[in-house]
């Protein structure tokens, strides 16, 4: 960890909280919070060998998704062009700045309280999902477990009149107990969690349109408000709302979403069992062998799944803010849309907070466009964008791959550069050595260590065989290493040597010889690179 | 009564033909989430189309051109998919849920931006058909249409193609071993992109049936109410082979349209409804029964567990619709559990193929 560079982090998030509270252009405030992110990630990976910038994962992410973002935004763009050319930059601009484009600021911090409201069942979802996927199950079910939530939340505040704590509670049970038999199923049985998932979905719907009947207002055909008639069921805001200009639906469900963000993120990468869940979604028979239990953890990981996105249903129902209305016929898109925020958030608990509240934020900046644009553009984009994070792994190892090319070019250049440089050397050596040669050959004797301190350095290589320094890797086999058997004669010819000098002319020879093999080696582990 | 066989008969060949369409996708290799959103694509083209020829076509003509306008578009829109999950490996799950949220939006935008051009005042999600709806009706006022027919005969000709054929045959090996079929030179990428774009073709076919049927005009903000999804449970429980996923269609067709027109019955129709249902249940319990791929105990247990709320039913105790809408579901669920040990499905579905792992 450096701490520098995780304080600079730090600053530039702020400073993109910042942009974004002074209503600056939301590219820039993304571009900035990114960077920022981006910053912070990279200060974590300082531990001894560098990993380039463009390989690490967090900044893969981050570049994945802002790239999803933009492709969304620009086929949202183009849509509102064919539409109606005129007011289509004006209509793109009210979806990314939401409640900024109100005038006073009663309405931009009204607005702006109704997106984080809005945002914190998306969040919940979102980590729904994320949870179950890192374990490599996908948890299309959590809709269905969206739903269940609901309709016990719901049902224990009207019919049973608890207080709100117990129908979170309750509605996180529900949504576990719905997500552990895809669970169950998918240990046991090995039914796929996304079959198996996408039937709950629709029987828990129906289930819940039955059990919501009595709760129904039949003026309203939704059921009854809680603020006016059972006000214990809903979350307190302990004071929270005030700095929204008492707006009535922030509660203390929105800092509690963010904790569960940070507690996901804790769990997953701090504790025993983070680290089995994950080791379980890396390999399964691995972590199986390991002596990990693979069903158990199945199962819990489905539960703590079903029970994020129960929770998260419970946070909106029970602020009052939306109600159940009579005989729903389609699963709400919640969580599919949590799937979304999933992937947009780089399947990280602190990306899956930023990347909810960005989806929320255009879904209710495209209600506020003018009438001829149809407001499920912002849908629309966001929808590309989940489609859009399917081409992010390959993306990823596009990237990767185009990074470690670059890296082995790099290499690759530089080995050949070295050895240009040993191959000068070797030739000076060569020099010296046919010069020493030339010396001892002569008819007077020769002081004893001058040879032996010259030879074993490197063996006489001939020119002409001596390859050209730009020529790849291919001699890595030098030439030299064959003539070894010419230079037993060129000493051999000197009559004068002893039989003393013989030997310790040969163990030279043997160093020699390993030295060179060491080098050998070393150039053949440079070309490999190539 | 009437009019139970009536939704009946549009939904089983809805069910049908998406079920046969996601059928085709799954024999090649790729696990089609997305057939909602096929669905509504098809829906919305062949809506178009009708929309916009003139009023006095000729009903053949009219029949024809839809026909073809929501296989196209159903086609077109599952290259999604195909691109997605055969060239660039995507998570097939995700592809095909993006798929489901995209088709409903851009749908919906599609036909706002069409209405809101055409009359500035009217900036509904909705197309009306006008007279030339009754092209499809096979005796005017009754809602037998001609595209039930076509369906029947797609049904044939899906059989037909998939175990009478070299295509079909090749196609189903790519969805079991993807890796052998491509050692003996079947190119893999070109099936799985066939077994998809029929699965659109067929899909966007369902789509248009669905929308067309029993009413005059169709809200595209509704999407098609999760038929894409009872489709998959359709060829689940129908085990990936075309004349069980027709009688599949038909079981869950009659528990659909016993949740849209229960109000309307008396209770001796449900009686022979429900008559019908036991009938094909037990059909297919016979049928698994000779296949001898299961244990008895639990068939029997599911079995029953199905028929039971029937019994109540016919013993007067009124249920809410809400019921006939779950069984469906709660069948495949049952099936899937107790075939899962030696599940139908394509071994090889939902895996990307990778050319270099052999």
């Amino acid at each position: 960890m450096k701490i520098g560079r995780a304080i600079v982090g730090i600053l530039c998030v702020a400073f993109a909280v910042y942009l974004y509270a002074t209503a600056q252009p939301l590219a820039i405030t993304l571009i900035v919070l990114a960077l920022g992110i981006g910053i912070i990630a990279s200060a974590r990976n300082q531990k001894g060998a560098r990993t380039p910038l463009l390989k690490q994962q967090a900044v893969q992410t981050i570049i994945a998704s802002l790239g999803c973002i933009l492709l969304g935004l620009l086929i949202g763009y183009i849509v509102l062009l064919i539409i109606n050319p005129d007011g289509a930059w004006k209509a793109l601009s009210t979806i990314l700045e939401n409640f900024w484009s109100f005038s006073s600021q009663r309405g931009q911090i009204k607005n702006f309280g109704n997106t984080l409201a809005k945002t914190v069942p998306l969040l919940m979802c979102a980590l729904s999902v994320l949870f179950s996927y890192k374990v490599g199950l996908f948890n299309i079910g959590a809709a269905g477990q969206y739903v269940a939530g609901a309709g016990v939340a719901i049902y224990f505040a009207i019919a049973l009149k608890m207080p709100w704590w117990v129908c979170m509670l309750a509605a996180m049970l529900a949504g576990a107990a719905l997500a552990a038999i895809s669970g169950v199923l998918k240990a046991t049985r090995n039914v796929n969690e996304v079959i198996s998932g996408i039937m709950l979905n629709w029987i828990c719907l129906y289930l819940v349109n039955m059990l919501l009947v009595p709760c129904q207002d039949i003026n309203m055909s939704e059921t009854f408000s809680l603020k006016k008639g059972y006000p214990q069921a809903v979350i307190p805001t302990l004071g929270l709302n005030e700095l929204f200009n008492n707006h009535q639906y922030i509660t203390i469900a929105v800092p509690m979403a963010i904790l569960i963000a940070l507690l996901i993120w804790y769990i997953m990468t701090k504790t025993k069992l983070g680290y089995e869940l994950r080791a379980t979604g890396l390999n399964k028979d691995a972590a199986k062998y390991a002596g990990m239990k693979g069903r158990t953890n199945i199962i819990l990981t489905m539960a703590i799944s079903g029970a994020l996105a129960g929770l998260g249903a419970s946070m909106l129902y029970l602020t009052d803010m939306a109600k159940w209305p009579s005989a729903v016929a389609a699963v709400p898109g919640m969580g599919f849309n949590g799937i979304a925020a999933a992937f947009l958030g780089g399947l990280h608990p602190i990306g899956a907070v930023f990347s909810s509240f960005f989806i929320q934020h255009i879904t209710d900046g495209g209600s506020f466009m003018e009438k001829i644009y149809p407001a499920e553009i912002a849908s629309l984009v966001s929808s590309v964008i989940i489609y859009m994070c399917a081409f992010v792994l390959y993306f990823r190892q596009t990237m990767t791959k185009a990074v470690d090319n670059r890296i082995e070019r790099r290499h690759a250049a530089l080995v050949s550069n070295v050895r240009g440089t040993i191959r000068g050397e070797l030739e000076d050596d060569f020099r010296s050595v046919v010069h020493d040669e030339l010396e001892k050959s002569r008819p007077h004797p020769v002081s004893l260590d001058k040879p032996a301190a010259r030879t074993p350095e490197e063996a006489p290589a001939p020119k002409p065989a001596e390859p050209q320094a730009d020529e790849p890797v291919r001699p890595v086999r030098m030439p030299s290493f064959d003539l070894d058997d010419d230079w037993e004669p060129l000493s051999g010819d000197s009559d004068e040597d002893t039989d003393g000098e013989k030997k310790e002319k040969k163990k030279d020879k043997k160093d020699k010889k390993d030295k060179k093999d060491k080098k050998d080696k070393k150039s053949k582990k440079g070309g490999s690179d190539k | 009564m009437i009019l139970l066989i009536q939704y009946t008969v549009v939904f089983t060949s809805v069910l049908m033909l998406v079920a046969l369409g996601g059928c085709f996708s799954e024999h090649s290799g790729v696990i089609n989430i997305g057939l909602e959103g096929i669905m509504v694509f098809g829906a919305l083209g062949g809506a178009l189309v009708m929309r916009y020829l003139p009023d006095g076509t000729m009903g053949v003509v009219v029949v024809m051109a839809c026909v073809l306008a929501a296989m196209l578009a159903g086609a077109i829109y599952s290259l999604l998919l195909a691109v997605a999950a055969i060239n660039f490996k995507a998570d097939q799950t995700l592809v095909g849920t993006a798929m489901n949220l995209l088709g409903t939006a851009a749908a919906t935008v599609l036909v706002k931006a069409v209405n809101t051009a055409a009359d500035p005042n009217n900036p509904s999600a909705t197309i009306a058909y006008g007279s030339k709806r009754g092209a499809f009706q096979i005796v005017s006022g009754m809602e037998f249409s001609w595209l039930a027919v076509l369906a029947v005969i797609l049904l044939v000709l899906s059989y037909f193609l998939l175990y009478k054929t070299k295509f079909g045959l090749r196609l189903m090996s790519c969805g079991e071993h993807p890796q052998a079929s491509a050692s003996v030179g079947i190119n893999v990428y070109k099936m799985r992109y066939a077994g998809v774009l029929m699965s659109g073709m067929l899909g966007g076919l369902g789509g248009l049936v669905y929308i067309t049927a029993g009413v005059s005009e169709w809200k595209f903000e509704n999407g098609v109410a999760g038929f894409g999804f009872l489709a998959l449970a359709v060829m689940i429980f129908g085990g990936w082979k075309p004349f069980r996923i027709a009688l599949a269609a038909l079981l869950f067709g009659v528990f659909r349209s016993l949740s849209n027109v229960y109000h309307g019955l008396s209770g001796i129709e449900i009686s022979i409804a429900i008559a019908i249902c036991v009938a094909l249940l037990a059909l297919f319990a016979y049928k698994c029964y000779k296949d001898k791929k299961v244990n008895i105990p639990l068939m029997v247990v599911a079995v029953a567990s199905v028929a039971l709320p029937f019994l109540v039913v016919a013993l007067e105790v009124t249920f809410p619709p809400e019921l006939y809408n779950m069984l469906p579901y709660i069948i495949s669920l049952i099936v899937l559990v107790i075939f899962s040990k030696n599940s139908a499905a394509p071994k090889a579905e939902g895996i990307p193929y990778d050319q270099g792992t052999r």
